[in-house]
């Protein structure tokens, strides 16, 4: 009997090895026994007709030959000696890891039975051919490598890559099977054989407290950047005060300031949303998250893995200043038909993964909001009345995967997100008497080709079409911006040598615009004092006092191409030096920018799991592009700057135990800020700048993570920033805290499988307040008659410590084709009050705080088939 | 422009709270300060002196024992929208006096230096674009922390013939319809909707010169605000204006400046009403009673 698991030696050597580009091992042949040996069977044991299996751990080497036996499970009797004797005689075929042959540890029992062996003359008529295929229960997926040992014939199978086995020669009646296979619940049952029929038949095994997103840690990917915190799979929908979004997994590593609310603002070492980016599949998208703190765009059901870089990131990524967050979907095509509906307090959703052909499939997933329909409701319910703003949202995916001949890889892609604003009102005059429409939204469309020219060489290209359509409308003020967009991406791997690898890499960016607004206008003159007499929500010296409005439509239109290169260098295999280089150029509105971003990475693994990382890099971006506007911005803004330093070191110091800490130094040049100034220019004219590249910023700190890998029962990590991060105005010698920095952010996650289907976890997070600007009390501006707020030095002071406490819990129930999950997830468990705003009253000698979210629970069912 | 969209539409709804109503004067507040010019046209050689004649209307409840007179100052320093505040820098002094409650009329002396040290400031100051600059008059009660600005404006003849802005006059205070004789009389537990009612010249029509093309004249109307105050019951509107209330609004024409007022029980013998219209550039008009309730 042979019960197989892929342990590869290789990958817990990698410390010894040389870096290369690695990507997962795949056992491509499992080992085949070729000289079997018979085991002397043990004289106590046969004298007292003793009968015994024992577990025996087997290491192959790349010739078939065992060099090594232990025993895992004994027996006694001297049945565990009789066993190792014998099997350090097997010989087998080699097994193959990416069909070369490789050493494996394998699992293997040996039975010890005292009936006779079957001769043909002895035994009764074996007529038949049975066939079958091992599941999983609830998901149905193959299981590969399973043991099938048919006791009336003490004939043992082995499952193939599907799951299938075949065996002749089983007597017709009831036969007792037994299926084992590695992590699984050892199956006995009994099926029904008859003569003249062929049998076919079904197993199905239930997982060793599994989940359906479990999968088998075949080691680390290669790390090519200073620093990458990844999550995959389970830890990206169990995370407690989430709400099973994995999207928000992400706000709870490293780096990330706390977003007020549950906003989900992507805040990095301090700097602001605009400065990072979110690529799915390495196309960008503008919206993370739907509105008001809405669930992220992307169905979990799709996600593989996210990667979070918190700097220094590589060369392929452009136009960041700050981090990057890599969300990676699943493209291994679906081999069994799966489904997920999901049903909660907020959205209901479904997904759907249908295998077509041998190596295709088609993933579809579709989510829905209904705030819109019960909110009403519970204020009828409860017999109030009044007028709500509620999100109505809704997301899709769907792709296509397809492996094509000579190891190429297909897919087409289309995903896309949609965020209105309406009112929920329990009374009909307000739909006329209030008019709100706000809608957001984008929508993609990705064809993505990969392809491994030779062994040295991968090919990857991919092109992707969006359309952003944006719209508000507040009483008779709209704003309507439709973008398109066309990406083309190429990129080359070459690996010249062992120690030598490249990477280039091209990528062509076009925007249309195309807007319709009917808003006030710039002031087209200066009033004297108008800085200090326009009152609060009248937007300022941007728009014109006198409400008067203008139709402006336009469009206009932006192309960006980047450049990149970067070179892995190893001489030494304890050595990767990465620099990289990339050139960016943007034409927009007739005017042309260029920028150079050289980087550097190095990684030194000093032994004992300990790896030493540094980088150093220059990081460009445009201003966001309403900045930009030619009506609303300044087009002539340059671009916004960053060098970025690490320090830092990696340690495994346990097998399951690692820890990261890092130092950083940011500085963020040319930022882009308001500007009250009014210029010449060439022609003569005057213009408002409203914004000018006078900004600049810096952030230093450390990050650490200690991080409990991902096992089968349990997860978690620790994760503490200590951070400032400053800016400084235009002409002003001093620093001050950016508005988003928190000194101390603390988190704990926890998340554990206690047994019977049950998760259980808990996320903990202590945030140092956000800066505020203490106010002593108010000064009455005659003109206008409002009061405004006579203030101390901007942002000396801080808010309260925030700390709150979230818990999950979910149930599982396997059936044979189905699962049901039932899951509770409670945000901010002990209601603390955790003042997010500070409202003052209309002469600043009073005021409120008004809190965070309080004590939130949500319920949920999801089904999974 | 994308991104805006989501803090643009935030910007109507706001969370509500349980301050005090702005119309209702509970102690001794600055409801207005007015100068008498309140803007003046300038040429290139300024005078030695600019006089303005300042009234301080200073508002406190009929029940609250204050002991009068207090200090008051009128200063000039370099006012900003992050620092509208005198405090902490250094300023020059212009006048000292006793203030009371109620109206405080003074002179005030603004030296040429003053003016020009603030148009200096103004990168546009003898550009084609030039309208004017805000010399920023802080009033302060010493004794009791109260601090209020009040902009003087200098203005160049800039496009040629433009005037200087003129202070808005109250014409008359209505009750429901009715021009109200002193003394007046009114009852408890009913509505009195109050109307302020302008000069028709008030609301004027000023000439700017532009940025594109530059110093051509642009019309910019004015927009009437009136503030309603009293010392016992409630205003409905605090401030009602024909200017938008924020930036997707139309502005409206025809628009009446009233408000209802009500007192409910109550053993308040009489009540102290301001009513306070500004045009929203610097002009100011204010005027006050006392009325008895049944």
């Amino acid at each position: 009997m042979l019960v197989l698991v892929l342990r590869s030696a290789s990958i817990h050597a990698q410390e010894s090895t040389r870096y290369k580009e690695m990507k997962e091992p795949v056992l491509t042949k499992p080992p085949v026994l070729r000289k079997f040996v018979e085991a002397e069977y043990p004289k106590e044991a046969l004298s007292k007709r003793i009968q015994g299996d024992v577990l025996l751990l087997l290491d192959v080497d790349e010739n078939g030959k065992v060099v090594n036996v232990q025993v895992l499970k004994g027996a006694g009797y001297g049945f565990d000696e009789s066993a190792v004797n014998a099997a350090k005689q097997f010989e087998f075929e080699p097994a193959e890891v990416d069909k070369v042959p490789a050493p494996v540890r394998i699992e293997y029992v040996y039975h010890f039975r005292l009936e006779e062996v079957e001769t043909e003359a002895k035994s009764p008529a074996r007529c038949c051919l049975v066939k079958g295929r091992v599941r999983e229960k609830g998901t149905l997926v193959p299981v590969p490598f399973a043991s099938v040992f048919f006791h009336n014939i003490s004939k043992e199978v082995t499952t193939d890559e599907k799951g299938r086995f075949e065996v002749e020669g089983v007597q017709p009646g009831f036969v007792s099977v037994t299926v084992k296979a590695s992590d699984y619940k050892p199956l006995t049952t009994v099926i029904e054989v008859i003569e003249g029929r062929i049998a076919e038949t079904e197993f199905m095994l239930e997982p060793l407290e599994q989940s359906q997103y479990m999968t088998i840690v075949r080691g680390e990917r290669e790390k090519q950047v200073v620093t990458r915190y990844s999550a995959t799979e389970r830890q990206l929908t169990t995370v407690p005060g989430t709400f099973g979004d994995p999207a928000r997994v992400v706000m709870n590593l490293p780096g990330i300031s706390r977003s007020p609310y549950i906003l989900g603002l992507l805040l990095v070492r301090g700097s602001y949303p605009e400065d990072s980016l979110v690529f799915v599949d390495g196309v960008e998208i503008p919206l993370l998250y739907h509105f008001m703190g809405g669930p992220s765009v992307l169905n979990p059901e799709f996600l593989k893995r996210i990667d979070f870089y918190p700097g220094n990131f590589s060369v392929q990524y452009g136009r960041a200043t700050a981090g990057i967050i890599e969300v990676e979907t699943d493209e291994k095509p679906s081999e069994v038909w799966r489904g997920v509906a999901d049903i909660n307090m907020f959205h209901a959703s479904l997904f759907l993964g249908i295998p077509i052909k041998k190596s295709s499939s088609l993933r579809l997933a579709l989510r829905r909001s209904y705030y819109d329909a019960i909110i009403p409701l519970m204020m009828r319910a409860a017999g109030s009345k009044g007028t709500s703003i509620v999100p109505v949202y809704y997301d899709y995916q769907a792709r296509f995967d397809t492996e094509l001949k000579g190891n190429q890889h297909l897919a087409i892609s289309a995903f896309g997100s949609h965020d209105s604003l309406d009112l929920a009102t329990t009374e009909e005059e307000a739909k006329d008497a209030i008019s709100l429409h706000t809608r957001q939204g984008f929508h993609r469309f990705v064809l993505r080709h990969k392809a491994e020219l030779t062994k040295n060489l991968h090919n990857s290209f991919l092109s992707s079409f969006g359309y952003d359509p944006s719209s508000m409308q507040l009483e008779d003020s709209s704003l309507d911006v439709k973008v398109l967009s066309a990406l083309v991406r190429e990129e080359i791997v070459h690996t010249l040598k062992k120690f030598f690898s490249f990477k280039h890499g091209l990528d062509f960016l076009y925007l249309h615009y195309g807007y319709s607004t009917y808003l006030p206008v710039t002031p087209n003159y200066i009033t004297p004092g108008e800085t200090i007499m326009v009152a609060r929500g009248e937007g300022g010296t941007f728009f014109e006092p006198s409400g008067r409005k203008e139709h402006i439509s336009r469009s206009l239109n932006a192309i960006a191409v980047g450049a990149y290169s970067e070179t892995t260098f190893s001489p030494v295999s304890y050595l990767k030096i990465i620099p990289g280089l990339r050139l960016d150029s943007y034409f927009y509105l007739g005017r042309s920018r260029f920028t150079f971003d050289p980087r550097l990475v190095i990684r030194f693994f000093l032994g004992k799991g300990v790896t030493l990382k540094t980088g150093a890099g220059i990081f460009h971006k445009l201003p966001a592009d309403y900045k930009l506007d030619p009506q609303y911005g300044n087009p002539d803004l340059g671009a916004e700057w960053a060098e970025q330093y690490s320090l830092g070191v990696e340690w495994r110091f346990l097998k399951r135990l690692t820890l990261d800490v890092q130092g950083f130094f940011v500085r963020r040049h040319d930022l882009a800020q308001r500007s009250d100034r009014v210029v010449q220019t060439t022609d003569g004219t005057y213009k408002r700048l409203l914004y000018e590249n006078t900004g600049s910023g810096r952030a230093y700190g450390m990050e650490l993570l200690l991080k409990h890998d991902l096992t089968e029962r349990f997860y978690g990590w620790i994760s503490y920033t200590l951070m400032r991060s400053e800016e400084k105005e235009k002409g002003s010698d001093s620093y001050v805290p950016s508005r988003f920095d928190q000194t101390h952010i603390l988190t704990i996650v926890a998340s554990g499988r206690p047994g019977m289907g049950f998760e259980v976890g808990i996320r903990f997070r202590l945030v140092s307040g956000n800066p505020e600007t203490p106010v002593f009390s108010g000064e009455f501006v005659a003109d206008r008659g409002f009061y405004l707020p006579i203030i101390g030095p901007l942002r000396s002071a801080r808010g309260p410590l925030f700390h709150q406490l979230d818990f999950r819990v979910e149930k599982m129930w396997r059936f044979t084709r189905w699962m049901l999950s039932l899951y509770l997830d409670i945000q901010n468990i002990y209601n603390a009050k955790n003042p997010e705003l500070r409202m003052w009253d209309y002469r600043f000698k009073k005021t409120q705080e008004i809190r965070g979210l309080p004590f939130l629970p949500s319920l949920g069912i999801k089904g999974v088939f | 422009m994308k991104k805006s969209l989501i803090a643009l539409a935030f910007l109507m709804f706001s969370c509500s709270t349980n301050f005090e109503d702005p119309s209702l004067v509970q102690d001794l507040r600055i409801l207005a300060i007015r100068t008498e010019p309140c803007e003046f046209i300038v040429g290139k050689d300024l005078d030695d002196y600019y006089f303005v004649n300042m009234s301080l209307l200073l508002g406190a409840p009929s029940y609250l024992v204050l002991e009068e007179p207090f200090t008051c100052v009128v200063r000039h320093c370099d006012i900003t929208r992050q620092s509208p505040t005198c405090e902490g820098k250094t300023s020059l002094e212009l006048r000292r006096f006793k203030c009371h409650v109620g109206n405080n009329t003074i002179s005030v002396y603004i030296p040429k230096e003053v003016v020009q040290e603030v148009q200096l400031q103004d990168p546009t100051f003898g550009t084609p674009v030039h309208s004017g600059v805000a010399v920023w008059l802080e009033v302060v009660v010493l004794d009791k922390n109260l601090f209020g600005v009040k902009s003087v404006l200098f203005s160049p003849e800039n496009p040629k013939g433009r005037k200087a802005n003129q202070n808005p006059v109250i014409e008359r205070i209505q009750i429901d319809g009715v021009p109200i004789t002193l003394p007046l009389k009114l009852s408890k537990n009913r509505p009195f909707l109050f109307e302020v009612v302008p000069s028709s010249d008030s609301k004027e029509t000023k000439v700017f010169p532009a940025l594109n093309p530059p110093g051509e004249p642009v019309s910019v109307t004015e927009f009437l605000t009136v503030s309603f105050y009293s010392d016992a019951g409630a205003f409905s509107d605090w401030q009602v204006s024909d200017k938008p209330r924020n930036i997707f609004e139309q502005p409206t024409s025809g628009v009446k400046f009233q408000s209802t007022w009500q007192i409910q029980d109550t053993d308040t013998k009489s009540v102290r009403f301001w009513f306070v219209l500004d045009d929203g550039s610097g002009g100011l008009a204010f005027t006050s009673f006392e009325a008895d309730i049944d």
